[in-house]
């Protein structure tokens, strides 16, 4: 009885999670008879493919995926290479202060992005780097404090003798990051990196922010645009919408089992 | 390969002396155990010599080179740890190679040195696996193993065995004395087991709070330990210690009487003593004692407890004193439980130690002593054929 109304209770709440991505799907693919029809159609007779293609081409759709693709692969590699390194940093060495700089460091996390909006926009500003893709992608290499956090306690959990062994082998500092660490934080460096893929790819504001041009859109914004221009192409919106959540699916799909490791072993070990 | 001396090494966490000037003498090809209860800085010490840790005095020198300053890697010395501290992403291929080929060893020269290390280790057919997929005494021989490529001056063996079962201790232990006589190199072997050092070892260093408390063979660490704390350290079950006054009585011979004994013991010493006033501590092993009548006892007590293992028995004793002492008697003695029995302690089994704690050379029996004499001539010969 209990099973029953486990079973019961996880299949409506999956229903209610999925409903609206099924919804949106149904949508891109749906004729426009079929889209207004009362009652609701729940699967088009005529499945029309079509609509994704049509709707990519009523927009530099291919624009903006290069510029988004060009800040997520260049941010996402800054990131698990910075995040990496300064979390080798506090994990490994002792110098005057650490501990605080650390807390300082996790500190920054309570900052909200709305607060450093205005002086990241004048900081880049000043640099003339507005209506580049810089702003994106640079800041990703000076390192994120979650990220830090995730990947120090990670390389804690490693033995110190690990990194003396290599010491005694005639590695260096830096062959002991590269050569030992980097490989065994591989799954955090999987989490870290999904993670960074997935804001850099959602992220909105960054770049209603700090592009003007419509030819370094990003898909995010380009979307947006779109919406705006084509308010009434409710099966176009909705066709670009799924193409958009294609690329983080397929990075879930490879790299869940790192995720949910990764996720449950920091959470446990931390 | 080359002999470790090591000058008045100082060593502090923060405010804390660890090491108290260490100066030992270690010959080449010797294998010499650090031996010790937890916290009186062994392991401090052998990764002082490693260079892992930074040393506040004194100084290392490998081979007649002072190493004190030169980074680990630069030593020549070759360390197992504990937990073996293998690299888990690598194959056990990699793992012996990575030492050779961050010194940018030639490949084929790599090649050939992994695979000699693995055909004296046995462990060829694992060279392809991942640590976690070999058991203990696997991943003890590919760390042993990663010792072996680099050929280095001098090993140094951090409890290499502590994390195996028994079973698996006594084999890899053998292994280990092998592989010293196979390599004659010298090595420093960690261990708060005495067993280990015993068996392994051609001289042991037992350390207290951070001094050398002494540094001998095995047999001269338990016939004639120089102190009490190497007294009571080494040897299990432990020695038995009374309360006792000592006066001269003759050319080289001590008189030992208590409130507690029946009759005065005289111990013959090597040397006269110079000045045996203030108390002293009287010593003797378990099974240096004996159970007897009352007509040649020492002292009396109640059985507390009898073990039972077998070829002996430990017999605890409540002596009449209220001291605690034990006492090994043969394996079907019918010594029970609340039984009275009287104690007997042969003269020339005696131990005794001045105020300091400090002991009187005893003089050993002619067999005692030529046992000590023969492993030390041994191990004199040992280094003697190396040299040539």
């Amino acid at each position: 009885m209990l099973r029953a109304f486990t079973y019961g209770a996880l299949i409506f709440l999956s229903a209610m999670f999925i409903l609206p991505f099924y919804w949106t799907f149904i949508t891109a693919v749906k004729s426009v008879s079929e889209l207004y029809q009362y009652p609701p159609v729940f699967w088009p007779s005529d499945v029309q493919w079509e609509n994704f293609i049509t709707a990519w081409f009523k927009q530099p759709f291919d624009v903006y995926f290069k510029n988004s693709a060009i800040v997520v692969v260049m941010s996402t590699i800054g990131q698990l290479f910075s995040s990496s390194l300064v979390a080798y940093g506090f994990a490994r060495f002792h110098f005057k202060g650490r501990d605080v700089i650390f807390i300082i460091l996790l500190a920054t996390m309570m900052i909200p992005w709305d607060v450093k909006m205005i002086p990241l926009y004048m900081e880049f500003n000043m640099l003339g780097w507005i209506n580049t893709l810089k702003p994106l992608i640079v800041p990703a290499y000076f390192a994120e404090a979650f990220f830090v956090f995730l990947l120090r306690q990670y390389i804690m959990t490693v033995p110190i003798e690990i990194d003396e062994a290599a010491r005694m082998d005639g590695a260096n500092s830096w062959q002991i990051y590269w050569r030992i660490h980097l490989p065994l934080m591989m799954p955090a460096l999987v989490l870290v990196g999904t993670f960074h893929f997935m804001n850099a790819w959602n992220d909105y504001l960054g770049p209603l922010i700090f592009l003007n041009d419509q030819s370094k859109y990003t898909l995010t914004l380009g979307l947006s645009m779109f919406k705006g221009l084509h308010e009434t192409d409710i099966t176009s919106i909705a066709a670009i919408t799924v193409l958009l959540c294609i690329p983080p699916l397929i990075l879930f799909f490879f790299a869940q089992r790192y995720i949910m490791d990764g996720a449950i072993g920091s959470s446990v070990k931390g | 390969m080359a002999g470790v001396q090591i000058d008045g090494l100082e060593k502090k966490f923060g405010n804390l002396r660890v090491l108290k000037g260490i100066d030992l003498d270690i010959r080449d090809g010797e294998f010499v155990s650090f031996l010790g209860p937890s916290g009186c800085g062994k392991t401090t010490l052998l990764r002082s010599i490693a260079g892992l840790e930074d040393i506040n005095g004194g100084q290392v020198v490998l081979g007649g080179q002072p190493i004190s300053k030169l980074p680990p890697a630069k030593r020549d010395i070759a360390m197992v740890f504990q937990n073996y501290a293998l690299y888990p992403h690598m194959n056990v291929y990699k793992n012996l190679s990575f030492g050779l080929s961050l010194n940018g060893v030639p490949k084929a020269e790599i090649e050939e040195r992994v695979l000699n290390a693995a055909r004296i280790l046995q462990i060829t057919e694992l060279l392809k696996r991942r640590p976690k997929q070999l058991s203990g005494g696997q991943r003890q021989r590919v760390a042993i193993g990663r010792a072996i490529v680099r050929d280095p001056k001098l090993f140094l063996l951090d409890e290499p065995l502590s994390n195996l079962d028994a079973g698996l201790r006594v084999t890899m232990r053998v292994e280990l004395a092998n592989l010293h006589k196979r390599l004659g190199v010298t090595m420093i072997y960690v261990t708060h087991d005495q067993v280990e050092a015993m068996t392994l070892s051609d001289r042991v260093v037992v350390l207290d709070q951070g001094k050398v408390a002494q540094f001998g063979t095995p047999l001269e660490l338990f016939y004639a330990p120089q102190n009490l704390f190497v007294a009571s350290f080494i040897g299990s079950p432990k020695m038995n210690f009374l309360d006792v006054a000592a006066q001269a009585a003759g050319d080289k011979q001590l008189k030992v009487s208590a409130d507690d004994l029946f009759r005065d013991i005289t111990i013959a010493l090597e040397t006269s003593p110079a000045n045996v006033a203030g108390p002293h501590k009287l010593g003797i092993r378990p099974d240096n004692i004996e159970l007897v009548t009352q007509d040649e006892a020492h002292m009396s007590g109640q059985v507390m407890l009898v073990e039972r293992l077998g070829t002996e028995s430990q017999v605890h004793i409540r002596l009449d004193n209220g001291e605690d002492f034990v006492a090994i008697a043969r394996g079907t003695h019918p010594a029970a439980t609340g039984d009275h029995v009287f104690l007997k302690f042969p003269a020339q089994h005696c131990h005794i130690f001045n105020g300091e704690g400090q002991a009187y050379p005893r003089e050993l029996d002619a067999e005692t002593r030529s046992l000590i004499d023969r492993q030390k001539s041994l191990h004199g010969a040992a280094q003697k054929g190396e040299e040539k």
